[in-house]
């Protein structure tokens, strides 16, 4: 106790942290990301993180990852900051490349459950899979005394091991592949750590998918992906508005819409070209949004929640959030988590909403979380 | 309460779970090689120290050892002086000590009736010695001394039934510590009766 305490604090604090703390991976289709966290006093804090663009990369080759290319593109990153090879790292791979369904079981051992469901899943994969899963709220579940009711959410086998191999490659000991729900559920702990009583909901407005996680107890309770949503959608359409690449449209959205660019007359241009663009869009979204959040309303005991947390590409723009928040009349608040002092610019918290899955993964090696 | 999935195909948990049980192992084995190697070092220098200070402690001990052993050696050659000079004085006055008498007989009856003394006479001469007082001298002419010392001596005669008995007799005579020298003189065989002895003469010089 008294080495723990005094003799190697400083230590423990300074020296021995960086080894200590693991890296947050997040593979998308549109971008990596690399977050390293800290806690101080209860408090999250992202303390070094990096970004890359690959959307014009071949790393996805449809639903396959490329190790190699993968390898390339975080190695590249990894090179940017310091301290971060040799490190343990968590991995999250892209919602669009993982399978998530609902699964009515009779009750029975695990080993057979498990069984089952591999037989089930490599069935419609076609391919080696590898998957985890973790049972429903009664409350939503078509269970009845024989039957259990179980959320699977899997990979192929060969995506799962070019996560593990790419990172083992770049120096990275990666010791959790993780899912998206249950890193949702986490990045909202970290940004609101004392919501643990109330429903809290999770909106990753993601470049291939768009989904929501509704939180109990900051566990994941319910999720779904809403389909046709993902803000690559929102891109496409602008695409062929504006007769642009999608990665031209992605710049002209984040240089346009900065609040603090362009002068008011280009402003109001632009958002004329571009209202229809998105009020269709936002159509889209709405729709499913609002289906899903009758559904739980209805289907559940669940205390009402007074906002939405949402991550991803879409929190970047309030000219499209803002006006969905009226549509649904619920507040869509940008998921954020405070950056270190070195970090602490304004172009680093415009990003802060895109790594809260990275960072969640960068959280686990706490043990709180394991 | 599960707040993660794991994707990770199982070979690579098993590859990780392997390598924390390698360092941590690998952590062991140094710190337990840098005790061993600290302990050695520690004890080494000491048992170099206590090496070092036994040689100091034999080196001053010496000198006092080969003192003991002198006065010891000196102590027994000063009582069997005396035990000598005793038997002298007492020879001399034609009483021959009683002492001697039964360390003779003594010395006889320990052979188990396999030897027996005959005659057992005192005899003494008178001898002339010369002291040189500076033999380095070779300009000088030397002063000499001339003691002349009475040598007393006391001759046994006996027979014995075999070599070995003698020997064991002499040896016996010796170790009572009265005589100077114990020599024998002369030893024959001869039949007596139906069996053949050893006829010895020892000379006893005090």
């Amino acid at each position: 106790m008294i080495l723990n305490t005094s003799i190697l604090a400083p230590l423990q604090s300074r020296h021995l942290a960086p080894l200590k703390t693991w890296l947050g991976v997040d593979i998308g289709r549109s971008a990596l990301k690399l977050v390293e966290v800290e806690q101080d006093e209860d408090r999250w804090k992202i303390c070094q993180m990096q970004y890359s663009s690959i959307c014009d990369l071949s790393l996805w080759q449809n639903k396959s990852l490329s190790t190699s290319e993968l390898t390339r593109e975080l190695s590249q990153l990894m090179e940017l900051s310091s301290g971060w090879k040799h490190r343990k790292a968590a991995a999250l791979l892209s919602m669009s490349a993982a399978d998530l369904r609902i699964m009515s079981l009779p009750k029975t051992a695990r080993d057979e459950f498990e069984e089952v469901i591999y037989d089930e899943l490599v069935k419609d994969f076609q391919e080696d899979v590898i998957f985890d899963y973790w049972e429903t709220e009664a409350e939503l579940s078509d269970s009845s005394n024989d039957l259990s009711s179980l959320i699977v959410y899997s990979h192929t086998f060969n995506n799962s091991s070019a996560v593990g191999n790419s990172l083992s490659r770049v120096g990275l000991n990666c010791r959790i592949l993780d899912g998206l729900p249950f890193a949702l559920a986490r990045a909202v702990a970290m940004a609101e750590p004392h919501t643990r009583h109330q429903t809290m909901v999770a909106f990753d407005w993601g470049y291939s998918t768009a989904s929501i996680t509704f939180l109990k107890s900051h566990t994941p309770f319910y999720t779904r992906i809403l389909r046709g949503c993902q803000f690559q959608r929102f891109l496409e359409m602008l695409s062929r508005e504006l007769d642009l690449p999608e990665q031209h449209c992605w710049n002209l959205l984040r240089t346009s819409f900065s609040r603090e660019n362009r002068s008011v007359d280009f402003q109001s241009a632009l958002s004329k070209r571009l209202q229809p663009v998105i009020q269709d869009y936002l159509d889209l979204v709405q729709k499913e949004l609002v289906r899903t959040l009758q559904y739980v309303e209805q289907n559940s005991r669940l205390p009402r929640w007074e906002k939405i947390t949402v991550l991803g590409g879409g929190a970047l723009f309030p000219q499209v959030y803002e006006p969905l928040e009226k549509r649904i009349e619920l507040t869509l608040k940008p998921w954020s988590l405070p950056l270190a002092e070195e970090l602490d610019s304004s172009m680093h918290r415009e990003l802060v909403p895109l790594f809260g899955p990275a960072a969640a993964l960068a959280a686990l090696s706490f043990r709180r979380w394991r | 309460m599960t707040h993660h999935l794991n994707l990770l195909p199982g070979g690579f948990l098993k590859r990780s779970l392997i390598q924390t049980r390698l360092k941590q192992w690998g952590a062991v084995f140094i710190a337990l090689w840098g005790a061993i190697l600290f302990y050695y070092g520690a004890h080494n220098a000491g048992i170099q120290r206590e090496v070092k200070q036994t040689e100091l402690l034999k080196y001053q001990v010496k000198p006092l050892l080969v003192m003991q052993a002198e006065t010891t050696e000196a102590n027994t050659e000063t009582t069997n002086l005396r035990k000598r000079q005793q038997l002298g004085v007492g020879l001399e006055h034609k009483n021959i000590p009683l002492q001697a008498i039964g360390k003779v007989s003594e010395a006889a009856s320990t052979q188990d009736g396999d030897l027996y003394l005959t005659s057992f006479i005192l005899s003494s001469e008178r001898q002339h010695r010369q002291h040189q007082l500076n033999p380095a001298g070779a300009t000088k002419v030397a002063d000499e001394l001339v003691e002349i010392q009475t040598e007393l001596k006391l001759v046994l005669d006996g027979m014995a039934l075999d070599d070995l008995i003698i020997t064991a007799f002499i040896d016996d005579m010796n170790e009572t510590g009265f005589f100077r020298t114990v020599e024998l003189i002369s030893i024959k065989e001869q039949q007596v009766d139906d069996r053949q002895v050893r006829i010895f003469n020892i000379e006893c010089k005090l």
